[in-house]
């Protein structure tokens, strides 16, 4: 009975909000002194329903109602001083909207160390912003992105992704856990046509590992006890401790018509292998976060001939670590991946006769050199060779009002996910998104989709603006 | 007995109502509207404020619904349409002022004069020669009419600051788009060092920049374009995307699409052509008598939810060049547009723009102002697709020009710094 009443308070909560914010007539973000001062953001409600039943679940189950709240703030104090920061809090309320689900993760964190998967307020990005010269610097918690790719990651390795609350199906913006570092920037002046750009950055001591669902949650990882994530946090290193430290470096510039960029990134991998090791527990296994160096490379170029952007990026990790079937070692590899992507901007105007259809195509590949056979090809590793492909279509009807878009992302090995959806958005105040995310992959198969193959979703999503 | 009376007290009433419409003009709407700056966003004069005079012209006539036919010919048919009928389109009035004779800034004078006679044509129509100032002093044919507009008296640098309502078919505001729009030359400069070109080894023409401040969904959105001498050499164009957290390379060979926002206009359409000549045919049909916009008064006005940018401007009679151009790209959005040009200042006052199958589809009216250092603001722009009735009609404010930027105005780190995002 209390559940229901909370549950109908929520939704009666969630109606006044949309209504509120939907009968503002005016919309303006706040700003003040003369613009230095900025404040703007949204409430978002996102509703998921299972599309099939598996295990427990049944087809039409809530997979999520989450309410969010995010602000942001940019505070100029003078041309070369200023503060940004994101402020977001998040109710998930499946729980007390249906108490047929397993309501094991509502108390729970994403594991090992992730965000609570009920609710939370989260001072989720602050930094300051102090510009010198040729220099810039920014110093706080923040997300920092190298790379080319969409969809998937190669370069794109500084920040740990939250994959407890939607797995890999958000914008990585809203998943990626940022961090507390240094940032430096330098762009000489005398090279500006070139846009060449010289960046360090020093994580000193703020490691956080990738999070996933705990057990019982929607999108957790089928067969894995609670026990692990529990005992993954007990041996994580002490997040404020300058063994943690992270440390990199990347220059890129235009050259011709090509903008190159190098890297190099020492850093502990997110995610944990282990050793057995019967003086741990209570399971009798020794989790640890070495250290990897990753060095590589990205280019985009645009060819006229075929209007095309070609991209691509190139990641080397000395020593990656990996699983071995026996327990009895961390297995040591060295690891190459790549992705070469287009982007072309089309005209269909038989289709649309005002915009492009932007159409994306990428091929990820990944190679484990000097493959040892002990090396587990299980729990979601990707074994020796990996190659996926994606494909994303969008286009936007009636000055801009109606984006459809498809997603296409699928693994040789027979595992991948389709993620139609189409947005409309009005006005400046609100925009809706109906979707679907529909997984395929073949049985006893892994990698990163195939364990979720059954928990194809619909969702809409309502976010307000202010 | 008593029905029938009533039926014919309103069928009496009626016709007198309808009448009444029609004498006094049907869809007429006199200013009853407020003619001025709306929106959240307070205006801004240029920092040295505006040519001397413009903005108090003296008006010899006015031309609204009542008197549209007066000028039948001497504006595009459109306006016409738009004068008579402001039930759809708004209060609309034509203010015909004095001819006054353009003069460019003193360094395109002198430039114009140095390089005089040195300008010639490839039989493709590439300009060649050409250093500074106006190719053509008597153009002859559609493209020297063309290489006068592309070459016409603008600015070394420049920034303009504008203001875009996006007007839906209901008179509705979607959103306001604010931003900045920035340019430097590398190539014709006149007024500031150095001059006449900027040194640089990689073939510039200029750099141009479009970010976005304003709304939530566009703020930080930054795209810059390079452009080359070379007419033949694509742009390369960057976009840092705030929701990415990256700068995203682009693909410039889709110009006609629009910039995204829900503009009406595409890349190629800004300040009535923005686009590379030798990809187009240029003619040159004839000249006319015309009313044209150019020398408008500084200070934007419109009426609030309606589509028409300077509902209330400025006009001169001059005997405009008549341009048309059809794309080379068979598969181009436009079957073709028209052009009606300034003979002076080389501007494109109107552009009309035609879809694949010759429909009036986009029009463009250039509202041309000037600030007192003498270069030239677009105090306005009409942006309009006459097949949705929509409208999107960036107004510049606050804008400058030749301060004597150099390449590192366009910096990430200084654009970056000019639309913070995360």
């Amino acid at each position: 009975m209390k559940k229901k009443l909370k549950g109908i308070m929520l939704l009666t909560c969630f109606f006044s909000v949309l209504l509120f914010l939907g009968a503002q007539s005016v919309f303006a973000a706040f700003e003040f002194a003369d613009g230095r001062v900025y404040l703007t953001g949204f409430y978002e409600n996102l509703t998921a329903v299972r599309l099939q039943g598996v295990g427990d679940t049944d087809k039409g189950d809530l997979n999520m109602f989450r309410n969010t709240l995010q602000v942001e703030t940019t505070l100029e104090l003078n041309d070369n001083f200023s503060f940004f920061a994101i402020v977001r809090g998040y109710y998930e309320g499946m729980w007390d909207l249906d108490d047929s689900l397993d309501s094991r993760p509502e108390h729970r964190h994403g594991g090992p160390k992730g965000a609570h998967m009920k609710r939370d307020l989260d001072l989720r990005e602050w930094y300051f912003t102090i510009r010198a010269q040729d220099l810039t610097f920014k110093i706080g918690r923040q997300q920092l992105i190298w790379g080319e790719s969409d969809a998937l990651r190669m370069a794109d390795i500084i920040n740990p992704l939250d994959t407890s609350w939607h797995y890999v199906f958000e914008d990585w913006e809203n998943i990626r856990v940022p961090l507390r570092m240094i940032n430096v920037l330098y762009e000489p002046a005398k090279l500006a046509e070139y846009q060449v750009r010289a960046e360090l950055v020093w994580i000193p001591e703020d490691f956080r590992a990738q999070a996933f669902a705990p057990e019982g949650g929607v999108w957790a990882i089928p067969g894995l006890p609670q026990i692990i994530w529990d005992q993954e946090r007990l041996e994580l290193p002490d997040q404020h401790n300058l063994k943690n430290s992270e440390i990199g470096g990347r220059i890129r510039g235009v050259v011709g018509n090509w903008e190159l960029s190098v890297f190099d990134f020492y850093c502990r991998d997110d995610n944990a292998v282990y050793t057995f090791d019967p003086s741990h527990g209570p399971l009798p296994l020794r989790f640890e976060w070495p250290h990897v160096n990753i060095l590589g490379g990205t280019f985009n170029y645009f060819n006229n001939l075929t209007s095309t952007v070609f991209r691509g990026e190139m990641a080397y990790t000395m020593d990656k670590p990996h699983n071995s079937i026996y327990q009895d070692r961390i297995i040591d590899k060295d690891t190459v991946a790549f992705m070469l992507g287009f982007d072309r901007p089309t005209f269909f105007t038989w289709l649309n006769p005002a915009r492009t259809f932007f159409i994306s195509g990428q091929w990820f590949h990944q190679h484990i050199l000097n493959f040892d056979d002990d090396i587990t090809t299980v729990e979601m590793d990707r074994g020796r060779y990996w190659n996926v492909v994606s494909l994303l279509i969008n286009t936007q009807y009636y000055h801009d009002y109606i984006i459809p878009q498809i997603l296409v992302v699928h693994d040789f090995s027979g595992n991948g996910f389709i993620h139609p959806s189409i947005k409309y958005a009005p006005g400046d105040r609100w925009e809706i998104t109906l979707g679907a995310i529909l997984l395929h992959g073949q049985d006893n198969s892994d990698s990163y989709w195939g364990p979720m193959r059954k928990d194809d979703e619909a969702y809409l999503r309502f976010r307000v603006k202010f | 007995m008593r029905i029938i009376k009533t039926t014919m007290a309103v069928l009496f009433l009626s016709f007198f109502f309808l009448l009444g419409n029609l004498l006094l003009g049907g869809n007429c709407i006199y200013a009853d509207d407020e003619i001025g700056w709306h929106g959240p966003y307070e205006f801004k004069v240029p920092p040295d404020g505006f040519k001397q005079g413009i903005n108090d012209q003296k008006v010899i006539k006015q031309f609204n619904c009542g008197n549209a036919d007066e000028i039948n010919g001497l504006v595009p048919d459109i306006q016409i349409e738009w004068l008579k009928d402001s039930q759809t389109w708004g209060p609309f009035f034509i203010n015909e002022t004095p001819y006054e004779k353009y003069e460019p800034t003193p360094g395109y004078a002198q430039a114009t004069e140095k390089y005089k006679g040195t300008c010639k044509l490839r039989d493709d129509g590439l300009l060649l020669n050409w250093v500074a100032g106006l190719p053509f002093e008597n153009p002859q044919n559609g493209w020297e009419v063309a290489w006068n507009f592309e070459k016409r008296c603008k600015w070394d640098d420049v920034d303009f600051p504008y203001v875009a309502p996006v007007v839906d078919k209901k008179g509705k505001v979607k959103h306001f788009l604010k931003g900045d729009w920035r340019r430097l030359y590398f190539v014709g400069r006149t007024e500031v060092d150095p001059k006449p070109a900027y040194p640089n080894d990689r073939g510039l023409e200029l750099m141009d920049s479009y970010g976005y401040s304003d709304p939530y969904d566009m703020r930080g959105i930054i795209p810059r374009y390079y452009r080359y001498v070379d007419q033949f050499k694509p742009d390369d164009g960057w976009m840092y995307i705030p929701t990415m957290r990256r700068v995203r390379r682009l693909s410039t060979a889709q110009r006609m699409d629009t910039p995204g926002g829900g503009n009406v206009y595409t890349w190629d359409d800004f300040q009535g052509f923005a686009g590379k000549i030798m990809q187009y045919d240029w003619k040159l049909v004839g000249r006319k008598e015309a009313l044209l916009p150019r020398m408008a008064k500084g200070t934007p006005e419109w009426v609030d939810g309606r589509h028409l940018a300077n509902a209330n401007q400025y006009y001169q009679r001059v005997n405009a060049y008549i341009l048309e151009c059809i794309p080379k790209d068979p598969n181009h959005v436009y079957s073709k547009s028209v052009f009606w040009v300034d003979p002076e200042s080389w501007h494109f006052c109107y552009a009309m723009r035609y879809d694949r199958g010759d429909r009036l589809w986009r029009i463009f009216n250039t509202h041309i102002s000037y600030m007192a250092n003498g270069t030239y603001m677009p105090a306005g722009m009409s942006c309009l697709d006459v097949q949705t009735n929509y409208s999107s009609n960036p107004y510049v404010h606050g804008s400058f020009s030749n301060t004597g930027w150099t390449p590192n105005a366009f910096s990430w780190k200084q654009l970056r710094t000019l639309y913070p995002s995360r």
